[in-house]
């Protein structure tokens, strides 16, 4: 979560917010406490449901705040323009999307949606809500994902019609993801105060707000109304607890009823709760080391494959993530590789080069090869609130020290670490934790590779990586996509300007008295998730 | 010197030390590397049209001296400007999160004294006995233990076990609030009261043992007496700089408390602001805590003032 918040401030992209872990709601008959508890209230209802998120909600905007904890906020009480679901796939929501052509994409409202005032919805409302993230002088922190967008205009009362600059197969989950749908004549009459507690907003989803601020979190009233029938619990709260040994005795004591991202370091005091069931759902995280191959000493292949040889990702795997994690073979998230690729995936990962093995033999032999073969020293910079990066960077740290290299870890707030990834004068060694929330295979890619890159940390642009990953961007079927994605991550596995480490799962845990229909999916984060809860059992 | 001109006086010297301390703070905070226009943003939206909005928005490419008289004087009227992270009003911001730090420092202040200055006092009354060794003990132990313990140990015993507090959360209204902030209140009093307990028995243990105390008694002052007039009033000096020391530390935002119970106020405010590059917020919050710290500072040079009749006697010499 820690991460997929530092994206969306970072604008890393990722969408990363979908994919963190979940919701929950357990409902405890026994809790008694004034602030929260999931009491049945008969006929598989429940009165109150209170649920645990580990950041603030800075804002009920999603261009103003796109942390995953807000976004699971907001998306409590807002709809997205058109929904997801649990496989990932885009699916009809307000409106039903098509896509006419590669570059165009359109949107039919549906005829039943009302905003919470009796409003309905309009195809103006619609535009607005997807215009705000659009064009160099917008200010949303989704505008990032919006930058294919040429324009987007209502061309009947029921229809939005989008134009896109070039092919943007995930498009569909762009929109399914960050395009919070708002009343627009609300929010200009709201102004700056948009999204703020005077003024979260006006939606159309199924629970509305009725308090909000970033201290005491949100308490949502439920919309009777809603287009999709309303949701079971009558009142959802929402509430910060950032350290995660605060929420486990919370959910101990059936104070909160559900709690969205557990570190997976703790799991394992988690797994031991016996009011809460802990959901591990594959995700879209992945973790790179990154060296810069600008800069020396990185600018050597012969350093980076040692660099590659000193880390022992099966052994770290463990300790790490409580196993929670598998170790990465390619920079593209395995459950992508397989959403995209059901009949090739294992074909695809056996045609890759395989990523350095451990051996301090074998990088002492690399280190010889290259242009600092007595050595060098560099700085590690690691994101406090990430707990795997400072225990993997001692690690490294540690097993470096004896080919010669000496690497200070630095450990600094998320702010430092993100600004640091992209600032020429920060460290040309980085690690890097990314997330993607669709199930299309060449998403991320074209956004860390490749001279049109926005986020190509380690500026890794040769000729055929510039080739390819403009291969990989504008392919629109999995057919386009198979051979240039191949040959792209083959070409990284060999080169080493990111050395893929773990494929990291995402743990929600759930009271065991509610239900959470289908079990918890990596694709909730943006979608109405409370209408996933049928009741207490 | 009167009390009202010594009061004037202290009054003046922190006004400019408060004015000294915002250009301080404002100098340091633009020095720190980052730029929150990007930081906002993030490097994939930070498209120079975006970076110039979000500027010229904030007034972050005016020079330095004009950001700062600007910030001045709207800061003297109240207005601290917009929160970069969450565009609310600073005011708004910091309001929202004030009370619970307030409440939480003055509830557990008031264990602490109630609880530290009376069994400081017996412990150096019987001093050597098992209540000073007990008293000792205690407060060895309570130092030794780390903030985060003490609030998870609180948690599980009242709150999982017992089920007699929550366990985290503010609280709605006077008597929820109380009772969510009895446990952070209780954590926050076990860091406080070997402080304040082992400063009372210093400086009662000092006053006892002053020939003016036995003089008191040759001359056959009351015990009551002696207590009152000599022995406590006499102690409370440096009983009540710690007192205040502590308060004021409080009211900063005791960090660690309120992550552990998950309370939102200044202090988990001031570590995220600061983690985001907030300046409007970390300006005002460091300003904010700086004037809190020298109004307790203030308050309790004039209870000095009142206290100690040899203060006065120098002021009215001078």
């Amino acid at each position: 979560m820690a991460r997929l918040a530092k994206w969306s401030t970072l604008g890393v992209g990722l969408l990363a917010a979908a994919l963190l872990a979940g919701c929950s709601g357990g409902g405890s008959d026994s809790a008694t406490s004034a602030s929260s508890s999931a009491a049945p209230a008969g006929g598989g209802e429940v009165a109150t449901m209170t649920w645990g998120v580990s950041a603030p909600v800075m804002s009920m905007d999603v261009a103003k705040d796109g942390l995953v904890s807000s976004l699971r906020a907001q998306a409590a009480a807002f709809d997205r323009v058109v929904a997801q679901d649990d496989q990932g796939n885009v699916i009809a929501g307000v409106t039903s999307l098509s896509t006419p052509d590669p570059q165009t994409v359109v949107l039919t409202l549906r005829d039943d949606v009302k905003f919470w005032d009796g409003t309905p919805l309009t195809a103006e409302d619609v535009a607005y809500s997807i215009n705000r993230h659009v064009g160099p002088e917008s200010t949303s922190m989704q505008a990032q994902f919006f930058g294919t967008v040429e324009s987007v205009e209502v061309t009947d009362p029921k229809t939005v019609t989008i134009k896109l600059v070039a092919p943007d197969p995930a498009m569909p989950t762009k929109l399914a993801v960050f395009a919070q749908v708002r009343q627009q004549a609300y929010d200009e009459a709201a102004g700056e105060a948009a999204g703020g507690p005077e003024k979260p907003g006006m939606g159309t989803g199924p629970y509305s707000i009725a308090s909000y601020s970033s201290a005491d979190g949100v308490v949502l009233t439920r919309n009777d109304a809603y287009w999709g029938g309303a949701p079971k619990a009558k009142e959802l709260k929402i509430v910060t607890i950032e350290d995660p040994e605060t929420a486990r005795l919370a959910m101990s004591s059936g104070e909160i009823n559900g709690f969205f991202d557990v570190p997976l370091i703790a799991t394992r005091q988690w797994d031991e709760l016996e009011n809460a069931t802990m959901n591990y759902v594959v995700g879209g995280y992945i973790d790179y080391l990154v060296m810069d191959t600008t800069r020396a000493p990185f600018d050597d292949i012969n350093v980076r494959t040692a660099m590659a040889h000193l880390l022992d990702r099966a052994a770290l795997a463990q300790p790490l993530f409580n196993g929670r994690a598998t170790v990465a073979t390619s920079i593209v998230p395995e459950v992508q590789i397989t959403a995209t690729f059901p009949n090739d995936a294992a074909a695809i990962n056996a045609a890759l080069p395989a990523v350095p093995e451990f051996s301090i033999d074998k990088a002492k032999e690399a280190l010889a090869k290259s242009a600092s073969p007595d050595g060098f020293t560099v700085d590690l910079p690691v994101d406090t609130t990430q707990p795997w990066m400072s225990p993997l960077g001692q690690n490294l740290a540690e097993v470096a020290k004896q080919i010669g290299v000496t690497i200070n870890v630095k450990p600094v707030s998320a702010a430092d670490w993100g600004a640091g990834l992209m600032d020429p004068a920060g460290s040309p060694l980085q690690l890097l934790a990314l997330a993607g929330p669709t199930t299309w295979a060449g998403e991320l890619p074209p956004i860390i590779v490749g001279e049109m890159a926005p986020f190509n940390v380690a500026k890794y642009a040769t000729p055929e990586a510039n080739e390819l990953a403009g291969a990989v961007a504008v392919a629109t079927t999995a057919e386009e996509l198979k051979q240039p994605l191949t040959d792209l991550l083959a070409n990284v596995n060999t080169n080493l300007p990111y050395v893929p480490l773990f494929n990291e799962q995402v743990a929600v845990a759930i009271g065991k008295d509610l239900v959470w229909d289908g079990g918890y999916s990596y694709f909730a984060v943006g979608q109405p998730w409370p209408m996933k809860i049928s009741g207490a059992q | 010197m009167t009390f009202a001109a010594y009061a004037l006086r202290r009054v003046v010297a922190i006004v400019a030390t408060i004015a000294l301390l915002s250009l301080l703070v404002f100098a340091l905070l633009a020095l720190t590397p980052g730029d929150p226009a990007i930081t906002l943003l993030g490097p994939q939206n930070a498209t120079p049209e975006a970076v110039a909005a979000i500027r010229e928005r904030y007034g972050l490419g005016d020079p330095f001296l004009v950001q700062y008289g600007n910030w001045a004087v709207a800061a003297l009227q109240g207005d601290f400007g917009d929160s970069i992270r969450s565009s609310e009003p600073v005011m708004s911001v910091i309001t929202s999160r004030l009370w619970t730090t307030v409440w939480l420092a003055l509830y557990a202040f008031i264990i602490t004294v109630v609880v530290a200055i009376p069994l400081g006092i017996l412990a150096a009354v019987r001093r050597g006995s098992w209540i000073d060794r007990l008293a000792s003990s205690i407060t060895l132990i309570a130092l030794c233990t780390p903030a985060f313990a003490i609030g998870f140990l609180l948690i599980y015993v009242f709150s999982v076990q017992l089920d007699w507090f929550p366990g985290f959360g503010n609280g709605d209204g006077f008597f929820d609030t109380i009772w969510h902030l009895t446990l952070p209140a209780l954590a926050l009093a076990t860091l406080q009261i070997p402080i304040l307990l082992r400063q009372t028995r210093a400086a009662v243990m000092d006053v006892v043992d002053r020939d003016y105390i036995v003089f008191a008694r040759s001359r056959g002052l009351s015990r009551s007496r002696i207590w009152l007039r000599y022995v406590l009033r006499n102690g409370s000096l440096p009983v009540l700089t710690s007192a205040g020391l502590i308060l004021a530390f409080s009211l900063a935002g005791a960090v660690l408390i309120e992550n552990v119970f998950a309370l939102q106020g200044l202090g988990s405010l001031l570590v995220s602001s600061v983690g985001t590059l907030d300046l409007p917020v970390v300006q005002a919050l460091a300003l904010l805590t700086a004037i809190l710290v020298l109004v307790t500072n203030l308050v309790i040079d004039l209870l000095y003032y009142a206290l100690d009749p040899r203060l006065r006697r120098a002021g009215a010499a001078a």
